[in-house]
């Protein structure tokens, strides 16, 4: 890992907090990470982890009442957060593409397909419409969309939800974009059908040579189509590894939990383990460690230090006191 | 879990938060004030006005404002500020008979239209496209004249003109709730549909027909001022608003006031409700976006 | 023999698309057509399948919250599609649903206790401090306290909206209970809580269960017999464990591929095209065009359910 590039990286500990009527929602509270060149990240949590909130940091699409506080987001090399905004839109879609969750939501509705397609085209390659027009076509037919050419005469709510995802990732990638950014990019789809789109994106990106972040909930999607995995909780990354090792050895009580609350094929269980407790506050989360009032193993330090993301194993962080390293 | 203090304390959250959204609002405020000061000016009319604004003074005929008489006299020589006064309590009548008759018939037919669908939903769009196509006023006029010109005719046509809006209003809002899952839930539980009627569907779909009808209270004042100004609403010596006016107007070069102030009155009344309006719904809608 | 709790034979319910004013067929959505199946007392049976499969509307066809076009419902024996009025509401007491979002099923206008109080309202057992001694029980059976009866709906979250919308179904003490996606719309670790809650309640209260999901792993855990549908059929029909280990229709195998689970090694099998609509399934075997064993017949005949198993039915030509 140490060989290859470094496309993104996260670092001074992020900070995203939303400044409302209750008080401060420290949606992102701290959080380091790197993306290297052509690897797939997951970065996976439950609802109000958080997650969403980093790519949109990533982008600088995080609307007031939220602000970016701190930290440095490091693009090829060069800090996003300090770029002006007309620079940041070369950077928006071209070099980073963003594949959302809902396409009926994200596609315009009163556009065509081909519209949108054309529009994403000629903003970044300046090209005519003649041009455009092919490379919109040939990105239909890399999305693997029956009959492109009548597709782009289509609008959006005329196709199913597959057929807009597929879209959505066609306008996303049509300029081959060194970094994907996906958020919950299947939620939203049947199974069958989220198959198909996990696997074409996969696909895609390989063959553009990209890295992608895949944000998700979903353990078993990380499982099969991420390199590797970051958890998030309350806003805080609470491990960093491998994907295999995320399964076979979870080092963060709450990574373990998680897992464990997944129902298996494979395992019989009566009942299901399950983490007590509830998602906290994120305007007045728990001293210390924030996941310490759920968790089986929290001591008496818990509730008065905040446990930094520390390297337990060779790539393999974990932000736990209990995890061998304080 | 949760103490019960927690809920208290999220129920005065919760005011705080509506009086926040007042304060930020200070449009509202104004229009806020506007109406209450004339719902004011209505209850307490008897003790405001200085002087009997029915009684005819000759001598004093066509006088301007001075310290007797605020704001000059009309042409038999009442006070027209006392008239104002009154004219408040008259038009606060109108626009609250009007639009609750039209609030009680459209409501009925909305609810019946969106909840049972089909042929009854059929026959009540074409009957609100018949009413809906012809210019409100023109309809209220000549319902008006059928009628016999008196104020109360002049209500009742107004109702019958402002009903349909209402009611497709109240029928949007029924089919946005039949489909969602607690009517169901209730359906299920073995409620007849008028137990989920009553309790389900009204409470949940008042709140944009209230909106919508606090900002009609402008308008419905507007139309009634007009039916008046042409004659067919008000009946002298009422001292409605537009009434005054249209008497006011042959005099508008001798006695500028005349005219002048109840249209102001008038003025300033629509304003303010509209200013309220606006700011209600602008409170209502994002808050339940929570 | 014991005489199954919930039975459905040739279930159908078909939606008509109006075409406005104009004359001649009109054409209809097509969302169950012809659904057979039993249920037995203290069962759990599975409905599975995607979106536009039925699943939902077999419910909800169930409990006549729709009409259904054709077909026979018999709950205990007795006839559902006849009753009417007076004796169709005494008989709801028995089969209870709870709803996929726990945010619209709750009306917001309510407090908990007054949600709660609506089945014995509706009835008429309203009965001051025993009624109120009855919901603290509730309430408490679902992890919940007293003190949360006086909330509204939109201060809990969603694990515990669902929890209430369970408490709610369990007041009138059904014996059948619709489950339709539960925990679709709630965290992992949400889910898990509520999926060990639904056992124990139908453990403590001898409960059946109609669970309808489109996830793989949680009806794995859940029920013991599953039935998956497709277009408005049902395509397999088989004791769970034997469902996962020997699945006998493509589609069933399709969908079990696409399970995303880590322990789970399979081969991915992806099947082309879209679903199809269903207003215009494909003749014949509706799975046909999507099939990688699809051969000359199978767009000519329709396949129906075989046995191929102990209880194992699958509706396919191979």
């Amino acid at each position: 890992m140490n060989e290859r590039r470094v496309i993104l990286k996260i670092q001074g500990d992020l900070k995203t907090y939303f400044f409302t009527f209750d008080g401060v929602a420290k949606a992102v509270d701290g959080v380091n990470f790197e993306i290297a060149e052509g690897e797939t990240f997951g970065l996976v949590g439950e609802t109000g982890c958080g997650k969403s909130v980093t790519a949109l940091s990533v982008l600088r699409l995080v609307d007031p009442p939220g602000r970016i506080v701190s930290g440095e987001i490091l693009f090829e090399g060069k800090d996003l957060l300090r770029m002006k905004e007309r620079e940041m839109q070369k950077v928006r879609g071209d070099k980073i593409g963003m594949i959302f969750q809902d396409p009926m939501s994200s596609l315009n509705p009163v556009m065509t397909v081909g519209f949108q397609l054309k529009e994403s085209i000629r903003l970044h390659k300046g090209l005519r419409e003649k041009k455009a027009e092919r490379l919109a076509i040939e990105m239909l037919e890399q999305v693997r969309i029956p009959d492109p050419s009548k597709v782009m005469k289509r609008f959006p709510h005329e196709l199913s939800g597959g057929m807009q995802q597929r879209v959505m990732i066609g306008i996303a990638l049509c300029c081959h974009p060194k970094l994907i950014i996906a958020d919950e990019p299947t939620t939203a789809l049947d199974v069958t059908i989220q198959a198909q789109i996990l696997r074409l994106i996969r696909d895609l990106k390989h063959d553009f040579g990209s890295s992608m972040l895949m944000i998700t909930h979903n353990l078993g999607l990380v499982s099969k189509y991420c390199d590797r995995v970051g958890v998030m909780y309350a806003g805080s990354l609470v491990e960093v590894c491998d994907v295999s090792e995320v399964f076979s050895e979870p080092s963060h009580p709450y990574t373990k939990g998680l897992i464990e609350a997944i129902p298996r094929v494979n395992a019989e269980r009566e009942t299901l383990p399950v983490i007590a407790g509830r998602i906290p506050d994120i305007i007045n989360p728990p001293p210390g460690c924030k996941f310490h009032p759920r968790c089986k193993e929290a001591g008496p330090r818990c509730s008065e230090e905040k446990p930094r993301l520390l390297e337990a194993k060779p790539g393999h962080w974990v932000a736990c006191v209990h995890a061998g390293l304080h | 879990m949760a103490l019960v203090e927690d809920q208290t304390e999220r129920r005065s959250r919760d005011w705080r938060f509506t009086l926040h959204l007042i304060w930020k609002n200070p449009l509202m405020v104004v229009g806020l004030a506007v109406v209450c000061l004339l719902f004011l000016m209505a209850i307490f009319a008897p003790l405001i006005s200085p002087h009997d604004p029915f009684k005819i003074n000759p001598p004093q005929r066509l006088k301007p404002p001075s310290t007797t008489h605020l704001l000059g006299t009309d042409v038999a020589g009442r006070d027209i500020f006392s008239r104002i006064v009154y004219g408040a309590r008259i038009t606060l009548q109108i626009g609250i008979t009007v639009i609750v008759l039209a609030l009680l018939i459209g409501y009925i037919f909305g609810i019946m239209a969106g909840f049972f669908g089909g042929a009854v939903d059929e026959l009540f769009m074409r009957i609100t496209d018949i009413f809906m196509s012809f210019p409100y006023l023109i309809l209220a006029m000549g319902l008006t004249v059928a009628l016999g010109p008196s104020i109360q005719n002049a209500m009742l046509a107004m109702a019958v003109v402002w009903w349909p809006t209402y009611a497709r209003l109240v029928r949007g809002e029924v089919l946005k709730l039949r489909g969602r899952a607690f009517i169901y839930a209730s359906k299920g539980l073995g409620a007849t549909n008028l137990f989920i009627i009553l309790r389900h569907i009204f409470p949940n779909s008042w709140m944009p027909v209230v909106v919508q009808s606090s900002l009609d209270f402008g308008r419905v004042i507007m139309y009634a001022a007009s039916l008046s100004f042409i004659g067919l609403g008000a009946q002298p010596p009422t001292p409605e608003w537009g009434a005054m006016i249209s008497d006011g107007r042959a005099f508008l070069e001798q006695a500028w006031w005349y005219p002048t102030f109840p249209g102001l009155a008038i003025m300033v009344t629509i304003l303010g409700f509209n200013l309220m309006g606006d700011g209600l719904r602008d409170i209502l809608d994002p808050r339940l976006r929570r | 023999m014991i005489e199954p709790l919930l039975s459905v034979e040739g279930l159908k319910k078909y939606f008509p698309i109006r075409r406005h004013f104009l004359p001649g067929r009109v054409e209809f959505v097509k969302a169950v057509d012809g659904v057979t199946f039993q249920i037995e007392q203290g069962e759990t049976l599975g409905l599975v399948g995607e979106s536009g499969c039925g699943k939902t509307t077999v419910g909800k066809t169930i409990l006549r919250f729709e009409e259904p076009t054709a077909g026979k419902v018999a709950f205990e024996g007795m006839d559902l599609l006849s009753l009417k009025g007076k004796e169709l509401r005494r008989a709801r007491w028995n089969l209870q649903m709870v709803f996929q979002d726990p945010f619209s099923s709750l009306d917001p206008r309510w407090t908990v206790r007054a949600i709660l109080r609506e089945p014995f309202l509706i009835h008429r057992r309203a009965k001051g401090n025993d009624l109120e001694k009855r919901l603290v029980d509730l309430m408490e059976i679902v992890g919940l306290t007293r003190r949360h009866l006086d909330w509204y709906p939109h201060e809990f979250s969603g694990g515990q909206r669902q929890r209430i919308a369970i408490c709610r179904a369990l007041a009138l003490n059904p014996k059948l209970m619709i489950l339709d996606e539960p925990t679709s719309a709630l965290d992992v670790s949400v889910q898990a809580q509520i999926l060990n809650l639904l056992k124990e309640l139908q453990r403590e209260f001898n409960l059946t269960y109609l669970f309808i999901s489109h996830d793989l792993s949680v009806i794995k855990h859940m029920c013991v017999r599953v039935a998956v549908m497709y277009l408005g059929e049902i395509v397999e029909l088989s004791p769970c464990r034997e469902l996962f280990s020997e699945p006998g229709h493509p589609y069933t195998q399709a969908l079990l591929s696409s399970i995303l689970d880590p322990s789970v090694q399979r081969d991915e099998i992806l099947l082309e095209g879209e679903i199809p609509s269903a207003s215009a399934p494909p003749p014949g075997c509706r799975f046909h065009p999507r099939c990688r064993y699809r051969k000359e017949s199978c767009d000519k005949d329709k396949p129906s359910l075989m046995e191929v198993g102990k209880n194992h039915f699958v509706s396919c030509f191979l």
